[in-house]
């Protein structure tokens, strides 16, 4: 019989996978200095590399969606919350601040300060309603109130600009006391913004996931009954998970809005919250590496196939099923895989 | 769970993501223009797409392929009916293959997104679509508009419906909720003024709606002489398609500004029947230059052009023309020409307002066939009226146009 | 006004019950496969297409619709085997992409196919023009639209009750491993359940061909207006998405009367407000 969770609840999958309840409180491998240093050059080093070797409004998307995935995989691959309405969150932050940056408060931390606790305060309505409920019903759950806040951007035309998104938006500016003020209207100063964002975001992620509380978190995804059983509240830290991913988004989507000065109504669409599951999932749930991968394959695809076909969604739909019929851990699990195969011998290897 | 697990993991990864997007970054080459066509080949305007790059292509081929010596590259991209993909192609065409002009948006939205990136990059736009603040609130020096004003469009109409059937009096309107039906329902009221016709209700639906039994059972029973459909697109063909079902053939259905030749065939010769519609182009069109452009594309591609393909000839035959009249390839000595330039275009004597940058065309209205009067399958309908009257000055939001 | 009332209430209540098809085939398959199918827009959209098809070669309506139904279950038996099979075994947020995955090859096909262009078709002559009811007229397409799914979902009701088939399904749903235990085959039963689903879904896209015509976005529109119908009527109960079906598409059409601009808004406000009275939906069970 297939294994599908039904219901939610976890039948045959919590037998296979036991929760390491044990590991809950230690914090995980900390590997020697040499190796988080050389983690830390290369992934400085592929950001600074990334607008040499392509057009730099893609490399910038590629760290907004990277950060928008990452904020997703909190939910999705550690505290396996299934969210199809991410798009909301990301709308949400995209369009406060563009509003802001449009009616002439360009201040930078501003922007950033409304994106977070306007995609913050979303997702805490939304996650309220809906984060104790399982599995399929909160996906639907989610996915419905993405498609409520569309609506309610699509209707508040005087505010959000309805089908023809929010223009006029302006990239802000920095103003530090001794030092001068920044401007992002060029293309690499912008860029430069987005991977400073990008760069904290993961190390927050990181630090977080690694936290007790994001050990908590993947305790509850392999077998939250137990989990609240020895005494951790889980639906509110899943709430507290929620929103931090969704005042995440909403950063992620004020640097959408300032990248091409406009924020466009699809991008809160639920197709928005597909693509970003996507993402997720193509690259890899198990590190935050992997939705960043995620990120930048699904948009180099997108412009690759778009360049080939004219029906080039096609090509990504056969893409999206050869990859996960094949690689269900995505891309960075498949690396893992070689590597594993490469070095043996080399201890057990840690989720 | 740390970022990754091994030094291999993270080289391997490095690698992949430096490797990722290696775009052919080709840059303006001396001697070639590069020009983009910018459409939508998924999405809601899928049908466009093609049909757009192909009277471009047609124009650039019938010049010779070359302007004043360089070489012109078209770059076919999709915007999939979307501002943010359209703004996306256009500022990455510019930035990494060195275009300076393009054509070929077609939803308002995208065009009116990419608007912006064309000022700031100072590009030449050459745009197409229904919404007036192409040339009013959000006009710019850079972009010019080739579909007719709204304005011109609704009088055209109505002053055809105006003169044939003078016993009808009562307007019932269904409009798109959206910036496009609102500008159409704004002219609505002051032609109505202008020729007579008394607004007898109104009914705002979302854009995209597919559902419109509800709507019409209120207009139905408000028993109108006219139902006039300020909506555009695959609403207006699935409104269309519904009415047909009431059977309420004493209601005359008019869209202004609804159908384009292009999306005729979507609908059953039995539900296009007696259907007024404005046009910015229909093939019928009699003049030297379309002519011309009818005959060499049909032989090409064994079909009658559309209002998509005409509108991406045409442009991209204006600017070629003001190329070699401006005797330059660079962006603002074009524009200074197009704004001064009077030309034989597909749609007869044309010129563009420089304060505006409006098209100055004629409008055309024609009335659907039956079935049986149908001489082939896309002999859709014939031109019963034309109509050039330009928007009133003092309706224009447009405020002075910034110097180059 | 009460006249105006009445006729919307005629009209939601005809809508509706195409919904109600529409949403029937998504909970059978949330039922039995525990997945909600993204594909399911692209299904409709391709029983319209199926549909158009055969009326255009010149055979009935009669006759399109019951392809668009086989069309679209062998197309659900397909996506079944190549989409949702080889990944079942890892939870269901892999079978969810790669069905929506599906959903953008079955789009992208159905433009390949019929071109860009979207299609049109008028009902047969018996079905045209508006029966008068003297508070309202109602198109006749859109009466017979309504009784005929009327028709199908008791059809439905009636095998899933009523057979020896509809006891497996019953079971399967309820007792998934129970069922697997006494030695019925349940990936058949799987199987079977996606291909009705997916034929539910086809034949609706044929019913409304008339009323909306094809286009490759057309999937789209629907998925969403059937999720909301599937969330109302509450995920584990089979039938509650017949009542809401009927429910939605009577709020749509009463909201047009008063605010028509958000008559697509109010579902999903409806939607929440079900929620908060209800959490498990009207018809759920917890």
């Amino acid at each position: 019989m297939r294994s599908s969770d039904h219901n939610g609840t976890v039948l045959a999958k919590s037998i296979e996978e036991p929760v390491e309840i044990s590991s809950v409180g230690t914090t995980a491998r900390p590997g020697p200095l040499t190796a988080n240093l050389i983690r830390s050059i290369g992934i400085i080093g592929a950001v600074s590399i990334l607008p040499l070797v392509m057009p730099i409004n893609i490399a910038t998307e590629i760290l907004i969606f990277g950060i928008f995935a990452m904020a997703a995989n909190l939910l999705i691959g550690t505290a396996g919350l299934y969210s199809f309405g991410q798009a909301a969150f990301f709308g949400t932050g995209g369009y406060a601040a563009g509003y802001l940056l449009a009616h002439g408060w360009t201040s930078l931390p501003l922007a950033l300060v409304v994106a977070c606790g306007s995609g913050g305060l979303i997702a805490a309505a939304v996650g309220i309603l809906s984060i104790r409920r399982l599995g399929i019903y909160f996906m639907m759950l989610t996915f419905a109130f993405n498609q409520l806040v569309y609506y309610i951007v699509y209707s508040w035309r005087s505010v959000t600009g309805g089908e023809d998104g929010l223009a006029g938006i302006r990239r802000p500016v920095l103003e530090l006391p001794f030092v001068g003020s920044f401007s992002f209207d060029d293309n690499r100063s912008f860029y430069a913004l987005a991977s400073v964002l990008f760069l904290a975001t993961m190390i927050v992620l990181v630090r977080m996931v690694n936290s007790p509380f994001g050990l908590v978190l993947a305790a509850s995804r392999q077998n939250s009954r137990r989990t609240v059983s020895l005494g951790y509240p889980v639906p509110m830290l899943q709430l507290v998970a929620f929103v931090i991913a969704g005042a995440i988004s909403g950063v992620a989507g004020a640097l959408f809005a300032m990248l091409y000065r406009i924020m466009p109504i699809d991008s809160v669409h639920w197709t928005g919250s597909a693509y970003v599951v996507f993402m997720v999932v193509i690259g890899g749930q198990r590190n935050m590496l992997g939705p960043v991968i995620g990120a930048a394959v699904f948009i180099w695809l997108q412009g690759l196939f778009s360049l080939v076909w004219t029906r080039w969604p096609l090509l990504l739909g056969v893409f999206v099923i050869v990859i996960m019929a094949s690689l269900p851990n995505g891309l960075v699990g498949f690396v893992s895989k070689l590597s594993s195969w490469t070095v043996k011998g080399r201890g057990q290897r840690q989720c | 769970m740390p970022i990754a697990q091994t030094r291999r993991d993270v080289l391997l990864s490095a690698v992949a993501l430096a490797a990722a997007p290696i775009l052919p970054a080709w840059g303006q080459r001396a001697g070639v223009v590069t020009m983009g066509v910018i459409t939508p080949t998924t999405g809601t305007f899928a049908y466009a797409g093609d049909l757009v790059a192909r009277g471009a292509s047609l124009a650039l081929e019938m010049h010779g392929g070359s302007v004043l010596g360089n070489a012109v590259r078209l770059l076919t991209r999709d915007d999939e009916g979307k501002p943010a993909s359209g703004v996306r192609r256009v500022q990455e065409a510019a930035t990494s293959d060195g275009m300076r002009y393009f054509i070929g948006a077609y939803s308002s939205a995208v065009g009116l997104a990419e608007s912006e990136v064309a000022q700031r990059e100072k590009l030449l736009q050459f745009a197409a679509g229904g919404s007036e603040d192409f040339t009013g609130s959000r006009c710019g020096r850079y972009t010019f508009q080739w579909s007719a004003h709204p304005y011109t469009a609704m009088r055209a109409t109505l002053e055809y419906v105006r003169k044939t059937f003078p016993q009808k009096k009562t307007i019932y309107t269904l409009t798109a909720d959206y910036v496009f039906g609102h500008a159409l329902l704004k002219y609505t009221k002051i032609v109505a003024a202008e020729l007579g016709f008394e607004l007898v209700g109104n009914d705002n639906h979302p854009s995209g709606e597919r559902q419109y039994t509800q709507y019409l059972t209120k207009a139905v029973a408000a028993r109108p002489d006219i139902l006039l459909l300020n909506t555009a697109g695959a609403d207006a063909v699935t409104a269309v398609r519904q009415f047909a079902s009431f059977g309420a053939e004493n209601i005359a259905v008019v869209g202004p500004w609804s159908l384009e030749v292009d999306q005729l065939a979507e609908l059953a010769p039995e539900m296009r029947t007696g259907l007024v519609l404005g046009q910015n182009y229909y093939p019928d069109i009699d003049t030297p230059a379309n002519r011309e452009f009818v005959g060499t594309y049909t032989k090409k591609f064994s079909a009658l052009p559309g209002y998509s393909s005409a509108y991406a000839y045409d442009a991209v035959r204006a600017l070629l023309m003001a190329m070699e009249k401006a005797n330059s390839t660079e962006v603002p000595d074009v524009i200074k020409t197009l704004e001064q330039m009077s030309w034989d275009g597909v749609l007869g004597r044309m010129s563009i307002d420089p304060k505006t940058h409006q098209l100055i065309r004629p409008y055309f209205v024609v009335r659907c066939k039956q079935a049986s009067d149908m001489r082939h399958a896309a002999d859709f309908a014939d031109i019963v009226a034309n109509g050039d009257k330009p928007q009133p000055p003092e309706l224009n939001e447009c405020k002075q146009m910034p110097a180059l | 006004m009460l006249w105006l009332i009445s006729a919307q209430l005629v009209n939601g209540i005809a809508i509706g019950m195409i919904y109600a098809l529409m949403s029937f085939g998504l909970s059978i398959i949330k039922g039995l496969l525990n997945i909600p199918n993204f594909a399911h827009g692209a299904l409709y959209a391709l029983g319209a297409y199926l549909c158009y098809s055969v009326v255009s070669l010149g055979m009935s309506f009669a006759v399109g619709l019951a392809v668009a139904f086989l069309g679209a279950a062998l197309a659900g038996l397909a996506l079944d085997r190549f989409a949702i099979q080889p990944v079942s075994g890892s939870g269901y947020l892999p079978q969810l992409i790669t069905l929506f995955g599906a959903a953008l090859v079955i789009e992208q096909a159905l433009l390949i196919g019929w071109g860009t262009v979207g299609l049109s078709y008028s009902p047969p002559p018996i079905l045209r023009g508006a029966i008068n009811l003297g508070f309202t007229i109602v198109p006749r397409y859109i009466a017979f639209a309504s009784v005929f799914s009327a028709l199908v979902i008791s059809a439905v009701w009636l095998l899933i009750e009523r057979t020896k088939f509809g006891a497996y399904v019953r079971a399967g749903i309820e007792r998934p491993e129970t069922t697997q235990a006494l030695g019925i085959n349940v990936d058949l039963l799987l199987s079977a359940g996606m291909m009705l689903g997916a034929g539910l879904a086809g034949l609706a896209g044929g019913l409304a061909l008339p009323l909306v015509g094809a286009t490759s976005t057309m999937g789209g529109d629907m998925l969403g207006i059937a999720f909301v119908v599937l969330v109302i009527g509450g995920l584990g109960s089979l039938y509650g998405s017949i009542a809401a079906g009927v429910l939605v598409g009577v709020v749509q059409s009463l909201m047009t009367i008063a605010a028509p601009a958000a008559s697509t808004a109010i579902i999903y406000a409806v939607m929440i407000g079900v929620l908060l009275l209800r959490p498990q939906g009207l018809f759920g069970e917890r």
